[in-house]
């Protein structure tokens, strides 16, 4: 019995176990407080979402929220690649240059689609 | 320059869904228009991957991008399936949308989208582009299932699917992190170099990660127990779709597994127990679902499980002195091509709003549609496994392979379980040929599908004779 | 020593290609006629003719090669391979094969063009086109092939031909029974073909299943299972070329059109057997026995033909038992080891039994579909070339000296004289009396003398020429193909058997002049006194006899097919209804439905299983990876 075997048995026995363990202790320890805000569902600053399931709203604000990530993501992703621009030379250049593009084509199909139209 | 040209078939998929992006977002075609562009890039696509050199052996890889990336015959061919998969598809959809409501522009972009992360799927080499790619696919997918916010059923379908995908993409990037943790690397190769020095079982990290990662792909590949989402999504799914899922999805899921338990011999030596078990466990339990199903798209699911025991058998026997690929890709061929051709005949025959697709609805369509009855015969008998098709030879290189690799119980069990299979797949047939015809089976005129019916089914016998190098 | 052509391969699949097409175009204008006659008619003749082109040009190129090495192959693919062994589907061109591929695409050209005639108005012309081309591709195949699994496929596939063929006019249920019956009898030919194939393969197919391999193993081949082999090999063979016991089917087929009776039934599917014991001449030459058992079924069939022939009132059975009495000749031939002597009757026969065939359906059509001889009568005037062509094939088919059957069939009797088989050249000599009898019979019934039925007479016309064209052809062929084989003693050099000489393994028996002399003293006698008692019999006209006696026994065909259906049909069909009725429900159906039952029940609780609550299936997944967890951290052990 190295360590590695009472590791490795750990690790199964874990997943065997501790997956339906938390499972179960969530709903045991789990706290049930009630009342109207807690069971009001919290939906972005949208009122009232009680009824139909299928009842419609508007997700403008929600496209343009993930919208914002995906473009904000771009710029974050940029800042790493400028600092080593000097190492990946040209190729760098290019990679990053096509994935503009990419990101471009993706704007000029949100603005044709008329998301970011606020109305 | 090696490098570029093997993923010039990814570049073009990718270049074709943003073509398509833009074209919808401009309206410039049609629907009828952008489904002749959408098959036309997948063709394109297609013959691109066809001339496309990446002459290596089956086996070892020839590694591209630093080792992100492998290529060889193996990934072509599979590349190869996915592409004709999504053609077919396409193809489908174009008749699908003639007699359904719900179309958007968007549809083939999602389709050659989803095909990009297919193929790159088969080539990956390294966890993290593995994870990309994956979910590339995925995403893709999702969109596809319930493209149409206006329908309940797809809703219903997309919502399960996406919550249990992503319960199993959890797992998935929690085995990569334990896989890392006991190697050091996310690299293919580098990890093979790890298990090659120290062993592969008493790396505990690596062992419980490359558990949760097999546990992913399993939950994509629909096998027992992780299948009880299949027959709920792909009977919710429009016709294509679930077409497309059946067949491409599970091309590029088994290319990955493959190429993922060949990192090194002992790393597949490692799981071939739980293999075997796991193969019999899927066949069986996928012939059972199978045979209380009313509804062919249920049917077909259910048997698509069963299917994908056989290619877990494959994975028993594949050994890196004795690569069984070739019996792997054949079988996804022969089994995308039956199915496919049975999606695109339900493609038109299910008529306006998919309104015939039980058994029941098929009653005595040999009297009044006669080559399309022939052609459904012809691949339920291939998914059956009944000589000369296509789906014989695939099952007989699959169990004279695990005949080899001296598995004979698992051959004699894939037997049985083929002969078990008959029971539902004959049930149409004579639903078909022996009852008398209550309806008309009226249909859209001057679509493709017919046409691509008939392709397929003689590719159905020309497929059979394609000879493999076990 | 062997060369490539890759032509060899386009010889067998232009025909197919074109049935393929012609099927497509027949079912998809099948609901209304769309297509005229005279496409279908150009797309069903181009192949054929091509094919026949071709078949020319191989035969130039081997002819350009030296004697002893006049091989040319062909792999098209391959068809399969197990372990060691690899099987592709190859094609071998030798002088035994490009002579057979020669007369069956220019008789299979020939019947073609004939068709478009004799089936002009027919409402499926583009199905019955696209079988013909089927069956010629099939035929072309199977002489085609390099081994015998490659003649299997064409084997098989001019037998579905045959069968399809046979029934053709399917509205009428006897047809059909004919179909089936041809189809069931030569199944158990083939169940001795393949059975031999196995022994043979078992014993020295490992080395390669091709001709050329087993010809240079065949002296491995232990001596029983050598006998075993050529005996199974000629139990297809009396299946496909209609021999005693299996002769049965062949009389009947002749429900089949008749452009289909002259193609198949009489030129070329039926020649098959012969042609597929003298490919295998390298091991009946090995045993002798084997030989002796081919002449003798073959001669013995040769006078059973003939006697049922003398006795026919159909113009197309008497004709049909002329070609079983025929195929005996070339039997016995090949079965005295004359190998070349067979093949070159089959050669011969093909042309002579083509034009009588087809001059017959000239006949019948001429006559709106009669067939009964005792109908006819005078068409001389009526139909002078259908008469002349005919007269030419009847002359070559009773044996008369300068025409070709004469000098095929004298020298399969000489060869059987100088083997020492004396007994089988007294038969061939009796039977090429009698064959001369029932030839002349035909003819001077149904072409001199008055008129029987006046009406059916006076509204009989000549054919188009489109089918007296190809009458006229096969005529020229029946009256000079025998002078290519000219023996030296009419000052010939014998030139079909000396090409033929690579491809067979036979010893040419060297007669004394007396001998020579001997057997074509019979010959001739016997075809004389054959004519003449026809001559006195019919030619002033007779009326249809009544037959008593022998003679009934014999038009009754000494009621073979009533004996086979009681002592083989019935007591078969009896046992079948047995296992049927008793067996079935209750012994075998039993535990089958039982399995079925649980089957289904087990398939009811998995989709109960099947909830469709998605939480559901988390749970089980979740339990899944833990009941596998479980498992994996006992069963790894670490």
């Amino acid at each position: 019995m190295s360590t590695e075997v009472i590791l490795s048995g750990a690790i199964f026995i874990a997943l065997a176990l501790g997956i339906p363990m938390v499972m179960v202790l969530t709903v045991i320890f789990g706290p049930r407080s009630g009342g109207a805000a807690k069971n009001d569902p919290y939906e972005s600053g949208i009122k009232h979402m009680v009824g139909m399931a299928d009842q419609k709203f508007s997700v403008k604000f929600y496209l343009l929220a993930i919208l914002f990530l995906i473009f904000d993501i771009e710029a974050v992703f940029m800042y790493p690649w400028a600092v080593s621009l000097r190492e990946l030379g040209f190729l760098g250049f290019a990679e990053m240059t096509v994935f503009i593009l990419l990101l471009l084509t993706g704007l000029i199909y949100i603005l044709k689609k008329g998301v970011l139209n606020w109305r | 320059m090696f490098d570029v040209m093997v993923i010039l078939p990814l570049a073009a998929t990718g270049a074709g869904a943003i073509l398509i992006m833009l074209v919808a977002a401009f309206e410039t075609f049609r629907r009828e228009g952008i489904s002749i562009l959408g098959m036309g890039l997948f063709a394109f696509a297609f013959f691109i991957q066809l001339t496309v050199d990446n002459s290596g052996d089956i086996y070892p890889f020839a590694e591209v991008f630093n080792g992100m990336l492998v290529a060889n015959t193996f990934t072509k061919v599979a590349g190869l399936i996915i592409l004709a998969c999504g053609f077919f598809s396409a193809l489908a959809a174009q008749t699908y949308f003639t007699q359904n409501k719900g179309f958007v522009l968007e549809f083939y972009c999602m389709l050659l989208f989803a095909a990009f992360g297919m193929l790159l799927l088969t080539m990956v080499a390294e966890l993290i582009t593995l994870f990309i790619a994956l979910e590339i696919m995925s995403l893709a997918v999702y969109t596809l299932v319930g493209y149409d916010r206006h329908s309940v059923v797809r809703a219903e379908a997309v919502l399960k699917y996406l919550m249990l995908g992503a319960f199993a993409g959890a797992f998935y990037v929690m085995g990569a992190v334990l896989v890392y943790a006991g190697t050091g690397s996310t690299s293919f190769a580098a990890i093979g170099a790890v298990v090659a020095d120290s062993g592969y079982l008493s790396n505990p990290a690596l062992v419980g990660g490359s558990f949760l990662i097999l546990f992913a792909f399993l939950f994509k590949a629909a096998a027992f127990p992780f299948h009880a989402w299949v027959i709920d999504v792909y009977d919710g799914a429009p016709l294509p779709v679930t077409a497309f899922m059946a067949t491409a999805v599970k091309t590029s899921i088994f290319a990955v597994l493959a190429n993922f338990l060949l990192i090194n011999p002992e790393v597949h030596q490692g799981w071939v127990t739980f293999l075997f078990y796991l193969s019999i466990l899927t066949m069986f339990a996928g012939n059972l679902i199978a045979i209380g199903q009313q509804n062919l798209k249920r049917m077909l699911a259910a048997s698509g499980i069963v299917h994908t025991g056989y290619l877990l058998i494959a994975l028993v026997a594949l050994g890196s002195e004795r690569f069984s690929g070739g019996a792997i890709l054949f079988y996804l061929a022969a089994y995308g091509v039956a199915t496919l051709g049975l999606f695109v005949a339900l493609s038109y025959l299910s008529g306006q709003d998919e309104r015939r697709v039980s058994f029941d609805d098929f009653r005595g369509l040999a009297k009044v549609r006669p080559y399309s009855a022939a052609c459904i015969a012809i691949f339920l008998l291939s998914m059956a496994g009944i000589p000369p098709t296509a789906g014989f030879m695939g099952k007989f290189y699959i169990i004279a392979g695990a005949f080899q690799a001296g598995h004979a119980v698992l051959a004699v069990l894939g037997i049985v379980s083929s002969i078990l299979s008959l029971w539902y797949y004959l049930r149409l047939i004579i639903v078909m040929y022996f009852r008398e015809p209550e309806q008309r089976f009226e249909v859209a005129e001057l679509t493709l599908a017919p046409l691509g019916t008939i392709v397929l089914a003689v590719c159905v016998f020309a497929i059979s004779f394609y000879p493999v190098v076990l | 020593m062997e060369g490539n052509l890759s032509s060899l391969g386009f010889i067998p699949l232009l025909p197919l290609a074109g049935a393929l097409v012609l099927g497509l175009m027949h079912l998809a204008t099948c609901r209304g006629r769309l297509i005229s006659e005279r496409i279908y008619a150009l797309v069903g003749c181009i192949g054929p003719i091509l094919s026949f082109l071709l078949a020319v040009n191989v035969f130039f190129a081997l002819q350009a090669l030296p004697a002893q090495s006049r091989f040319l192959s062909h792999q098209a693919f391959t068809w399969f391979s197990v372990g060691e062994l690899t099987i592709s589907m190859g094609f071998l061109a030798d002088p035994l094969s490009v002579l057979m591929l020669l007369f069956v695409t220019l008789v299979g050209s020939l019947i073609h063009v004939y068709s478009i005639g004799y089936m002009a108005g027919d409402p499926a012309f583009g199905k019955f086109f696209s079988y013909l081309n089927l069956f010629l591709g099939s035929m072309l195949i199977l002489v085609l092939g390099d081994g015998p699994l490659v003649m299997f496929v064409g084997w098989e596939g001019v037998g579905l031909c045959s069968y399809l063929l046979i029934s053709y006019y399917s509205e009428d249920r006897g047809n059909v029974v004919a179909g089936n019956k041809a189809f069931i009898v030569n199944r158990i030919g083939d169940f001795g073909f393949v059975l031999g194939m196995s022994f043979l393969f078992w014993g020295i197919g490992a080395e390669g299943f091709d001709y050329l391999s087993l010809k240079a193993n065949a002296h491995l081949l232990a001596p029983t299972l050598g006998i075993t082999v050529c005996l199974l090999l000629f139990v297809g063979a009396t299946g496909k070329s209609a021999q005693i016991p299996l002769y049965v089917w062949l009389p009947d087929a002749m429900a089949g059109p008749t452009p289909v009776s002259a193609l198949i039934h009489a030129a070329t599917m039926v020649t098959a057997g012969v042609y597929m014991v003298a490919r295998f001449s390298f091991l009946y030459a090995q045993v002798e026995v084997a030989g002796l058992v081919v002449a003798w079924i073959g001669i013995m069939t040769a006078l059973l033909g003939a006697i049922f022939g003398m006795f026919q009132n159909d113009i197309k059975k008497i004709l049909a038992y002329s070609t079983v009495s025929q195929l005996g000749y070339m039997f016995a031939g090949v079965g005295v080891a004359a190998y070349s002597a067979g093949i070159f009757h089959v050669f011969t026969h093909a042309f002579f039994k083509a034009l009588l065939f087809l001059g017959a359906g000239s006949v019948i059509l001429a006559l709106h579909h009669r067939q009964d001889i005792w109908q006819m009568g005078g068409l001389k005037n009526k139909l002078p070339i259908t008469y002349w062509t005919m007269l030419i094939g009847a002359l070559a088919l009773a044996g008369c000296p300068p025409f070709s059957g004469f000098f095929s069939k004298d020298e399969i009797l000489y060869s059987a004289l100088a083997g020492g088989h004396t007994g089988i050249w007294a038969i061939g000599v009796l039977v090429a009396g009698m064959t001369a009898y029932y030839t002349f019979r035909l003819i001077f019934v149904v072409f001199h003398g008055q008129p029987r039925d006046r009406e059916v007479y006076d509204h009989a016309h000549e054919s188009p020429k489109v089918m007296t064209l190809p009458l006229i052809v096969l005529a020229v062929g029946a009256l000079f193909a025998g002078f290519l084989n000219l023996p030296a003693i009419f000052g010939g050099h014998q030139q079909v058997s000396h090409w033929l000489a690579p491809s067979l393994t036979e010893v040419h028996p060297h007669g004394s002049m007396a001998t020579e002399v001997l057997a074509i003293g019979g010959s001739v006698l016997a075809f004389v006194v054959g004519i003449s008692i026809a001559y006195r019999r019919f030619a002033g006209g007779a009326e249809q006899p009544v037959f008593t006696g022998f003679r009934k026994f014999a038009y009754h065909k000494f009621y073979v097919d009533e004996l086979y259906d009681t002592v083989l049909v019935r007591p078969y069909r009896f046992v079948g209804q047995a296992v049927q009725r008793v067996i079935e429900p209750y012994v075998t159906d039993g535990p089958v439905r039982a399995a079925a039952w649980l089957y289904r029940m087990a398939g009811l609780a998995f989709k109960v299983i099947q909830v469709g609550y998605v939480r559901v299936y988390a749970i089980y997944m979740v339990i899944g990876l833990s009941v596998m967890s479980l498992v994996l951290s006992q069963s790894l052990n670490f």
